[in-house]
């Protein structure tokens, strides 16, 4: 599927749409980031959706900004017509939810057209089995 | 025949030009409610903003309090999103 480009600060961006599944579940977006390790959202958001954390995933997690910790989970997802089941880490204050490659670049071949401001998401019916899987 | 072929050409182009002119036209509208929502959103720093019909409908403080006021004005699945964190116009180097 091939997504437009959103704004952000008046600058174009591959934000996503993201509905995460839980029993409340939520509607936010999140840039496809493929410099990410892992996604990693808002750590209100966690709250909101009421998912336990899993003790096992957590990683330290080095920006820009600096170094933080963050604490994984396992949660269930819809982007597009596609139900996924995400690795996502939380931390505070993020500037924006990413989806990062692992595991979210499993399920998509995903190319970036920066000349017509375009995400195009190819959903892959066969995947690798998520790094951080493989550790827990 | 030729004249017949013709006509075949003409109907599928008059089938198919409005619903790409239409498509283009959409896109091009919702583009712009995309960017009038944007400088919206910049207004508030630090919160969390929920939108529903293409438009603010609540700002609060947690992700809760935006998702509780957009359902009591009767919005049951608000787009939740976070303003930025600062004022400044930055760049994203993530």
């Amino acid at each position: 599927m091939r997504l437009p480009y959103l704004p952000v600060g008046g600058a174009l961006k591959p934000l996503v749409q993201v509905t995460l599944i839980s029993q409340r579940p939520l509607i936010t977006r999140a840039l496809v980031d493929s410099g990410a390790d892992f996604s990693i959202f808002d750590l209100s958001i966690l709250a909101y959706l009421g998912t336990p954390l899993d003790p096992g995933l957590q990683r330290r997690v080095t920006g820009i900004g600096g170094t933080i910790t963050a604490h994984g989970t396992w949660i269930d997802a819809i982007i597009g017509r596609h139900r996924l089941h995400l690795l996502m880490f939380f931390a505070p204050n993020l500037p924006m939810n990413l989806l990062g490659r692992d595991n979210f670049f499993h399920y998509f071949r995903v190319s970036f057209d920066e000349v017509r401001h375009e995400v195009d998401l190819r959903y892959r019916r066969q995947r690798p089995t998520s790094t951080s899987s493989r550790h827990t | 025949m030729p004249a017949k072929s013709k006509s075949k050409s003409r109907h599928k182009s008059l089938k198919e030009k409005p619903a790409t002119h239409y498509t283009a036209k959409r896109a091009r509208d919702q583009m712009a409610v995309e960017f009038e929502l944007d400088s919206q959103i910049q207004q508030h720093v630090g919160k969390w903003i929920a939108l529903a019909d293409n438009q603010i409908v609540a700002v609060g403080e947690t992700v809760e309090d935006v998702v509780n006021a957009a359902k009591q004005l009767g919005y049951d699945a608000p787009l939740v999103v976070h303003g930025p964190l600062t004022r400044e116009n930055v760049a994203y180097v993530l």
